[in-house]
């Protein structure tokens, strides 16, 4: 029965993608037309183009990394705000009470209307980093406010009682404890951030973005350069989630 | 544990150089200086940045040229006609087209003599109903579009320097392919080469069977060519239902692409990307309406573009490829501004 399972765990993700491509080559033989949906030989193609044409392939490397040189930006400092933010508030009661709100109030803010207004109030370029970051620091101090908060207080007791101090007692019994949901947070705040910045890339017109590619795509009724290069993005978020929970699980504590 | 800390330190050093290099990229060589490029995706977004003097420099197509002129009537507007510098004798380019179906084009083999003959009147239509015209026009809008056209910001000379005229498929088939290999030299992927059964010579296939024939022509200048149409509900002596729509620039590609509009005004760099991708409605290009209504417009004199910021409408579309092969062809460099 466990190697059953263990079997079904492995195929049944490869039965489910087969099934998505199935479905979307019966719809393009079906449409029969590579504008409203290229098929999938036409979508490989693409993708091999991108990597492979000199002319295409400097282009989206470019944009490619530029895309990633703002994700990181927005996400560095996301992070380091919403943990720091996240921590405090887990402990002092007096941050929670004038963090929250503001928290609250930026995460219900629409984002495309924020991106309209920065892009008239700065550039290109910073509007969407500002923008990715008023979405992924709420989820990122949230997630981490709520872990520090489910954490067994008897354990940080504990090792005050024998003598550590607060620092002692935070880095060394507090974040190991913490640290596998940091890392899925990290792993799913990274891809989040990653599809926000595409976003606003294509609101703003950045110039040396993946937004861009997208947006000249369409303009150009290039469908199938438009899917592969979401394919891409797509992969690339998978393997960032893939990454960073297979840290998670390495860091539990067992 | 270490390990893996210094895994990810690694893997975040490597995307971060990396996407600096990404980031610094190669500047071009540059002959006569480099122009940066800022792009807006409507007038009503640049016009406030140019009035209120953080941009100087704009490319904007009729009317919102002269409505600039009239919003902030504090500065000075120095003109430059975008049609004079693509080309000094002709002083236009092809700019919307009208794409028949082919059915169309075979069940009613007059009506594009119709379309021509009735088309030299519209112009001095406008000019002298100018309310109506715009009311027409407005009216034929599509639900959640607002309309661009104010009759108070077209006047006469707005009109003229529209372009308005019908150039027939033949006479324009030398100008079209000449664009269009201009388009390519500037952006790749902006057109497609066309050879001579995109031009309607009489010679076409097909059964037009439905009910109603659907026109679709592209908010502001194209939509106001065929305002005399619209107004007049045109039928070309085909004695059907004609259906007008008028749809906003980035709805009007779907029309061709899906076969939904009969006859589409189109711009003609996407007509020829879209032609012949759908086999279940082909189309053929009848005849060129609009030729060219750009003006630079700066609210400081320059002798060069070199070494200044122009805002341009439509990344990717007819303003920003003219002024591109303008740029080309006095060998300025393009730089897009952030």
């Amino acid at each position: 029965m466990k190697s059953l399972n263990k079997y079904l765990n492995l195929i049944l993700p490869v039965v489910s993608i087969l099934s998505i491509i199935a479905v979307w080559t019966v719809a393009a033989r079906t449409i029969n037309n590579d504008i409203i949906m290229p098929t999938v030989s036409q979508t490989l193609l693409e993708i091999k183009e991108l990597f492979v044409n000199p002319r295409l392939s400097g282009e989206f490397w470019l944009s490619f990394l530029g895309t990633l040189w703002r994700s990181f930006v927005s996400f560095v400092i996301s992070f380091v705000l919403g943990f720091s933010l996240g921590v405090l508030s887990a402990k002092i009661r007096l941050v929670k009470s004038c963090v929250s709100p503001i928290v609250s109030i930026v995460r219900a803010l629409p984002t495309i209307a924020v991106v309209l207004v920065l892009t008239l109030w700065t550039n290109s370029f910073i509007a969407p980093v500002v923008v990715t970051m008023l979405v992924v620091f709420p989820t990122i101090f949230t997630q981490i406010e709520s872990s520090f908060i489910s954490l067994d207080r008897t354990v940080s007791e504990a090792a005050r009682v024998d003598g550590a101090d607060e620092r002692g007692v935070f880095f060394l019994v507090e974040l190991p404890q913490v640290l596998p949901a940091v890392f899925s947070s990290i792993g799913g705040g990274l891809s989040l951030n990653f599809k926000l910045m595409v976003a606003a890339e294509v609101i703003a017109q950045t110039a040396n973005s993946i937004g861009y590619m997208l947006n000249t795509a369409k303009v150009y009724f290039e469908m199938p350069k438009m899917i592969a290069i979401v394919c891409i993005a797509v992969l690339f978020g998978l393997i960032i989630e893939f990454v960073f929970n297979k840290l998670a699980d390495k860091s539990k504590c067992e | 544990m270490k390990r893996l800390v210094a895994l990810i330190t690694c893997l975040v050093l490597g995307l971060f150089s990396m996407s600096l290099i990404g980031c610094a990229g190669g500047q071009p060589q540059s002959d006569n200086g480099t122009v940066s490029v800022k792009y807006f995706s409507a007038a009503t977004e640049m016009l406030p940045a140019l009035k209120q003097g953080q941009l100087s420099i704009g490319l904007l197509p009729e009317p919102a040229a002269t409505q600039l002129t009239k919003m902030a009537n504090d500065k000075t507007w120095y003109r430059l006609d975008v049609q004079a510098l693509y080309d000094e004798e002709t002083k236009a380019y092809p700019q919307a087209v009208v794409m028949v179906k082919e059915s169309f084009l075979n069940t009613y083999p007059n009506a594009v003599d119709e379309m021509a003959n009735a088309f030299g009147a519209n112009v001095e239509w406008v000019k002298q109903n100018t309310a109506d015209a715009v009311a027409a026009v407005n009216a034929k809008v599509e639900s959640g579009l607002t309309p661009s056209l104010k009759a108070e910001n077209i006047t006469e000379q707005v009109v003229d320097n529209c372009k308005i005229y019908w150039q027939g498929a033949e006479d324009s088939k030398e100008s079209v392919k000449g664009y269009l290999n201009d388009c390519i030299a500037v952006s790749q992927d902006s057109a497609v080469a066309v050879g001579d059964e995109f031009f309607y010579a009489g010679q076409a296939s097909g059964e037009f069977t439905a009910d109603t024939v659907k026109v679709f022509a592209p908010d502001g200048a194209p939509a106001l060519a065929i305002a005399k149409f619209i107004n007049d509900n045109e039928d070309f002596g085909t004695n059907k239902t004609f259906e007008y729509t008028v749809v906003s620039s980035s709805n009007i590609g779907p029309k061709v692409a899906t076969g939904a509009g009969d006859i589409v005004i189109i711009p003609v760099n996407a007509a020829s990307k879209l032609y012949n991708k759908n086999a279940s409605a082909k189309y053929k290009l009848a005849g060129v309406i609009t030729h060219g209504n750009l003006y630079i417009m700066s609210s400081v004199p320059f002798v060069t573009l070199a070494d200044k910021t122009i805002g341009v409408i439509g990344q990717g579309l007819v303003p920003d490829l003219t002024l591109k092969t303008i740029l080309n062809k006095n060998k300025i460099n393009v730089k897009i501004a952030a």
